[in-house]
């Protein structure tokens, strides 16, 4: 069964279709890519899933279940976690306190112990405490962990976001253009970080991403968007050769994407 | 660097000790500042941690003074089970108040939060049986353990006790996992959501909370006038929580108190300009949004920050 399957999605903002009737599905461990020329529907879908919008017809089944008309927290309680495009961190406090707020809903105290700071409440907070810094040590992020997210380089943020994510111990992870803004090198990284969440913590991930290297090296399925329709769906190598892919890049011109 | 404790011990050392060499009248504005601070800590909540707004704050307060008093007068219950009830009472209606806020923001709230106060101030007047209406409501002096308090010398302690415990609180709340949960919410509210924080809850918690403070307060501040009217809780009270919480600082617990600080001896300091008073409360408002938005505590953590220390407005 795969852990997420979507089917027959379709969404419109003011009359304007921005998706009809997208289906694919994503299996147990696997990184699939979605792409397509932008204004295609990728970040739609991707909001689709983590449920900032919800969709006015399909379906979308995480482990068997229906996650259409359920709250944005629900969804990311039952284990799919994500990044923005634009970045969307808690930049006024600490790297630390990015984390620990990523997984602070698993550690509830009830609120008359938080309120009396009773011994319930501390022990929740030490746990938490010592999650958060394991997952700092384990990223490696040790020398900025005080430091406040907005005094940290792009790249920097971006790493903070991917780690709050993960601290959400997600099955599934929705990455929106996790290499956007950044030089060959970086993006090299980033392909590699992608692998490494699949192979080390068994997560699915469902990638939109504009770098063509980041996403054919990454990926085992790639799901190609244009127009809100998916136009194909297949291996790295049989999207590379699809014509209609190329079209849908390329046009009859070369206006590239 | 003196320790955040020491520091602590000190500002409650200087409070305990201000009421000597005072009179009756002296006592009274001191109960005051403790009433007026105990509302700042309830914005210090709303605003500051959750940043929602309330310009009906009086409401919350009007429904903890008469809840108080008609529990303590029609019901003869003790004087502090009267103040609990009237945190209780109001923080209800909290809780109901949250619900707009829940769809709407900004204006649409602040216009949502003064038709609350005014609805309450009005249903208080009409329902004449109960609140006394225009006649209004006497309500006895506080008493503690069988005695009642005729000095506003010893009452004064009391509220000192009450604040003390209410900035405890905040405190806890602030450092919370449910409080940090609100602040992320505030902070993004897209990010905590999806970080499975629920913002409904977390509002309601909020507002709540905060009403339940101001309710506190109204309740101790109808024993220490001994006297209700409806008059009392307009909109002007509202406006002037909502400037004091600002000029005082909406982020700390020390803001709080210096708001209340502000609150009550503004109109001493000022008696001498009569009508022109309201025209320099708003002065003193914009110089200090422009000036010093973190309100008169950030003096404090300017020149914290000038030793060295860090501020303490940060949670």
């Amino acid at each position: 069964m795969a852990l997420l399957e979507l089917s027959g999605i379709s969404l419109s903002f003011s009359g304007l279709r921005a998706l009809s009737d997208v289906s694919f599905s994503v299996a147990e461990s696997q990184i699939v890519g979605l792409i397509g020329p932008n204004g295609a529907g990728k970040s739609t879908l991707i909001n689709c899933v983590s449920h900032l919008y919800r969709p006015e017809r399909g379906s979308i089944l995480f482990n068997g279940q229906e996650l259409v008309g359920r709250s944005t927290p629900e969804v990311a309680a039952m284990g799919i976690r994500r990044t923005f495009q634009n970045l969307e961190l808690f930049r006024e406090v600490s790297v630390r306190e990015n984390i620990t707020l990523g997984l602070v809903y698993r550690y509830r105290a009830g609120i008359l112990s938080d309120f009396l700071n009773l011994p319930s409440a501390r022990a929740m907070r030490r746990e938490a405490n010592a999650e958060t810094a394991a997952i700092i040590e384990r990223l490696g992020l040790n020398d900025v962990a005080d430091v406040r997210v907005c005094e940290l380089s792009y790249g920097l943020q971006k790493s903070v976001e991917m780690a709050r994510a993960l601290a959400g111990r997600p099955k599934l992870m929705l990455l929106d253009e996790p290499a956007a803004g950044m030089n060959p090198e970086e993006s090299r990284r980033v392909a590699d970080t992608v692998r490494r969440l699949r192979d080390e913590n068994g997560i699915s991930i469902l990638l939109v991403e504009h770098d063509m290297r980041v996403v054919m090296s990454a990926c085992d399925r790639i799901v190609v968007l244009d127009h809100g329709e998916k136009i194909a769906e297949g291996t790295p190598a049989e999207i590379r050769n699809s014509p209609a892919v190329i079209k849908a890049y390329l046009g009859e011109d070369d206006d590239h994407a | 660097m003196p320790p955040r404790k020491l520091v602590i011990f000190l500002v409650v050392a200087v409070l305990a000790a201000l009421p000597f060499g005072l009179g009756n009248y002296g006592y009274y504005i001191l109960a005051s500042v403790m009433i007026y601070a105990m509302v700042g800590l309830s914005l210090n909540i709303l605003i500051g941690m959750g940043g929602q707004i309330s310009i009906g704050h009086a409401g919350f307060w009007a429904l903890g003074a008469y809840a108080s008093a008609i529990v303590v007068t029609k019901a003869g219950l003790p004087f502090l089970v009267g103040v609990l009830a009237g945190g209780v009472v109001a923080g209800l209606f909290g809780a109901l108040v949250a619900l707009p806020a829940l769809r709407v923001q900004g204006h649409y709230l602040a216009i949502a939060t003064l038709g609350f106060a005014l609805f309450v101030q009005q249903m208080l007047f009409e329902w004449e049986s109960f609140t006394g209406g225009r006649q209004g409501l006497f309500v006895p002096r506080p008493s503690l353990f069988g005695t009642e308090m005729q000095s506003d010398f010893g009452y004064y302690y009391v509220l000192l006790a009450i604040f003390l415990l209410l900035a405890w609180i905040a405190h806890n709340f602030a450092k919370s996992h449910t409080g940090r949960s609100l602040m992320a919410l505030r902070m993004s509210a897209v990010a905590a959501e999806c970080c499975g924080i629920p913002r409904p809850k977390h509002v309601i918690i909020a507002f709540a909370t905060s009403a339940f403070f101001t309710g506190v307060s109204g309740a101790l501040f109808a024993h220490l006038l001994g006297h209700l009217s409806t008059e009392t809780f307009s909109l002007a009270a509202s406006l002037s929580f909502l400037s004091m919480a600002v000029i005082g600082g909406l982020h700390s617990r020390g803001g709080a108190l210096l708001g209340g600080f502000y609150l009550a001896l503004a109109p001493e300091v000022l008696r001498e300009f009569k009508d022109a008073q309201m025209v320099i409360y708003g002065v003193l408002l914009i110089l200090c949004v422009q000036f010093l938005p973190g309100g008169l505590i950030s003096i404090v953590d300017v020149v914290r920050s000038r030793l060295g220390r860090k501020p303490l407005g940060t949670p």
